[in-house]
């Protein structure tokens, strides 16, 4: 035989040791109790958090502005360009925005900021996810919308901006910033100030001799600029999210 | 655990609402005893970094609670006055909720929840809508909440505040045991919640922390005492014009006084033993709420 | 990916019963594994306990990258060779009746062992995970934490080593 022959030869005549259950019992519960016990002392990572979150977002939302999206498609399908088209999405952008309404302000309409703000992730991460959530599915949602829109509606991509783009930019601004604020009203105020300005914009839109007005560096310039207020408020959000009890909210 | 409160002031536009506050903190119950507007709130939530101070510092274990940020938050364990929840979450959710953002991972999570509520008294509504539970029941989660991460610094704002007497009770047997090995801070104008758990007593006004010790210590070095009266009805006006009078017993034959004074107020008075209630009238000028607290 | 990856998935999502599951599943391995480095039955099952205490005490951090067995395989090494336990005797189970000459058998099964207990640590360990964990080298590379030619090269000097050993005994 040789030497590898004779090696398996022995290993084989090994059996494995009897094992002994009550061994096994005990190694399952002590092993269950270090893990409980790692679990306990190791937090969540930033990613887990952030998929956790996901949880917490109530899909309705979500949902609400895929319905918004399909409806404007519909919408421009059937009536195609002119001033329909402007007039619906010029509503529409905004009212997709305002759907998020509910979800950014949880926090503050449900007083639930205090146990959020004196716990391990704390206000400012809590935001920070649902906000990236929010950004990420609507990114998707709107890539596709944008898409399908321009391949099947004919539309170019400087009409999307402007018409659609831009009111949805703006209104953000008017959401984000009125987050930044500590006063307790500030969701109605987003609220109503987005209505506000939908009709406003309406009347630029669809006043030809201001529209007409309104050249392309005009419109690039506008829009970059609400770009960057949007930035702006994002950051003035994460920094001020925090300070909501700088402002004496109660007596005591 | 140890916390060290150096200075702590906080002043909002133009009310001082804490004022200077020194005050070392080791493990064990203090009761901070105030009236409605005394700061405790807004102390509370500096020591929950949920605010900022405009001078002064807290210290954990030597290091500003600041700085710590989310390692800190991490020991903490905080049971706001009001605190609110997502609509349909059911007691279940809610504190899985609560888990995520205090980064404890699932396998704890359920763990903890499941014995936390065991230990409250829950376990049985579990998975009913926290928005049909009654004050008590919310309160429990409520403290179930501030449990969950075993935190080693647990801070109660009036955890009782429109609790009936026998959830009160059971409320104090709760913080009673939950305080073992732990810095609890307990916030109330309802004397009864600290009076027999409390180790540390920590006096409020206007934003100060005026006194501090142990009950007996607060007892002996309040410079008044309690006498029992029994006068006629026609007099009771009389004596709550000359004294402090802590409580008015109405009986059949006139009425039973209990007033505060330093020098015996009447031959016929008899001397009572000084209890925190009375203690809580001299200093804060109104009553304490007690057990039959309407208001 | 392994079957192992969906059950650590759901560990870690809080089924305890897929706890109960990965430990039955290699409960027997390592506690072979760990019977032939422990002085006897209770040193051994202890091994094998702390074996999986460390592993789920770690799985918070745990990445699964390789197979789970694997790195069960690493920590029962670390544990083994921590461990007090100096006298390497190898277990020895009732042997199976062969009916041909049972002697020599015998005789040639406690020769391997004479010459594995003589072998230096680093080679036996080598011997022990290829033949009687029936593990494959690149496995053994990867819980030794040490280069395939290095596996290699140990592996022939301790055949190596047996060889001479056994050769000097049918000498004798």
């Amino acid at each position: 035989m040789t030497l590898d022959e004779k090696l398996k030869v022995y290993s084989d005549s090994q059996t494995i040791p009897k094992i002994d259950e009550e061994c096994v019992k005990k190694t399952i519960l002590a092993s269950k109790a270090a893990l409980y016990q790692s679990e306990l002392e190791s937090p969540l990572s930033g990613i887990d958090f952030l998929f956790h979150q996901i949880r917490y977002i109530r899909k309705r939302w979500w949902i609400a502005q895929a319905l918004v999206l399909l409806a404007l498609w519909i919408f421009l399908f059937i009536s195609g360009s002119g001033v329909a088209m402007q007039r619906s999405m010029g509503i529409m952008a905004p009212v997709f925005v305002i759907l998020l309404l509910p979800e950014l302000w949880k926090n503050q309409s449900n007083a639930s900021m205090e146990v959020e703000a004196a716990s391990y992730f704390s206000i400012r991460k809590i935001y920070a996810a649902r906000m990236t959530l929010f950004a990420i599915a609507d990114l998707l949602m709107l890539s596709l919308f944008f898409a399908v829109s321009i391949v099947t509606l004919k539309l170019t991509v400087g009409e999307m901006i402007i018409q659609f783009f831009l009111p949805m930019n703006v209104t953000c601004c008017i959401c984000f910033r009125n987050l930044c604020s500590n006063r307790e009203e500030s969701g109605y105020t987003a609220f109503l100030m987005s209505l506000v300005w939908i009709a406003v914009w309406m009347m630029i839109v669809l006043q030809e001799r201001i529209y007409r007005r309104i050249t392309a560096p005009i419109w690039a310039g506008v829009i970059i600029l609400s770009f960057v207020y949007l930035i702006y408020s994002v950051c003035k959000v994460w920094k001020n999210c925090e300070k909501y009890w700088e402002v004496n909210h109660s007596w005591n | 655990m140890e916390l060290e409160i150096i200075n702590l002031t906080k002043e909002f536009k133009e009310i001082i609402a804490v004022d200077h506050i020194n005050l070392s903190m080791k493990n064990g119950v203090y009761g901070l005893l105030g009236v409605n507007g005394a700061g405790k709130t807004t102390f509370m939530r500096m020591l929950c970094t949920l605010i900022r101070p405009s001078v002064g510092k807290i210290l954990c274990e030597g290091k500003d609670i600041f700085e710590m940020d989310g390692e800190y938050r991490k020991i903490l364990g905080y049971l706001p006055q009001e605190f609110g929840f997502y609509p349909d979450f059911t007691v279940q959710d809610y504190l899985m909720y609560v888990a995520s953002i205090k980064g404890i991972r699932q396998t704890a999570a359920k763990k903890r929840t499941k014995i936390l509520l065991q230990q409250v008294g829950l376990s049985k509504v579990q998975n009913r809508k926290m928005k049909k539970l009654s004050g008590g029941m919310k309160r429990r989660v409520g403290i179930a909440q501030a449990m969950l991460n075993n935190p080693k610094i647990l801070i109660l704002d009036e955890p009782t505040a429109g609790l009936d007497p026998s959830e009160r009770i059971r409320f104090r047997n709760l913080i009673s045991e939950l305080s073992q090995d732990r810095l609890v801070l307990l916030s109330t104008h309802i004397v009864s919640d600290i009076e027999y758990i409390a180790n540390q007593i920590l006096l409020m006004q206007n934003g100060k922390i005026f006194h501090s010790g142990t009950q007996e210590e607060i007892l002996n070095e309040v410079p008044i005492r309690v006498w029992r009266l029994d006068v006629r009805k026609s007099e009771v006006e009389h004596w709550q014009a000359m004294y402090k009078v802590a409580n008015l017993k109405t009986m059949p034959q006139g009425a039973e006084l209990r007033i505060l004074s330093e020098q015996c107020p009447d031959t016929n008075a008899k001397e009572e033993e000084l209890t925190l209630e009375d203690v809580f009238l001299y200093y804060f000028g109104e009553k304490a709420g007690n057990n039959d607290d309407v208001l | 990916m392994d079957a192992d990856f969906f059950l650590i998935q759901k560990i870690k999502n809080g089924d305890d019963d897929a706890i109960e599951k990965l430990i039955r599943k290699y409960y027997p391995v390592i506690f072979k594994y760990c019977s032939y480095h422990a002085p006897d039955r209770q040193n051994a099952e202890d091994l094998t306990q702390e074996t999986f205490e460390r592993f789920f005490g770690s799985l918070p951090r745990y990445q699964h990258r390789d197979k789970t067995v694997n790195y069960l395989y690493v920590i029962a090494r670390n544990l083994c060779r921590d461990a007090h336990a100096r006298k390497r005797e190898i277990l020895l189970e009732e042997l199976p009746e062969t009916g041909e000459n049972p002697l020599k058998e015998i005789e040639e099964k406690l020769e391997i062992e004479r010459a594995l207990k003589k072998l230096p640590e680093e080679m036996r360990e080598v011997i022990i995970l290829y033949y009687f964990q029936n593990l494959k080298l690149k496995e053994i590379s990867k819980i030794l934490q040490i280069g395939l030619p290095l596996v290699k090269y140990r592996m022939s000097k301790a055949k190596k080593f047996i060889r001479t050993y056994l050769g000097e005994e049918d000498e004798k």
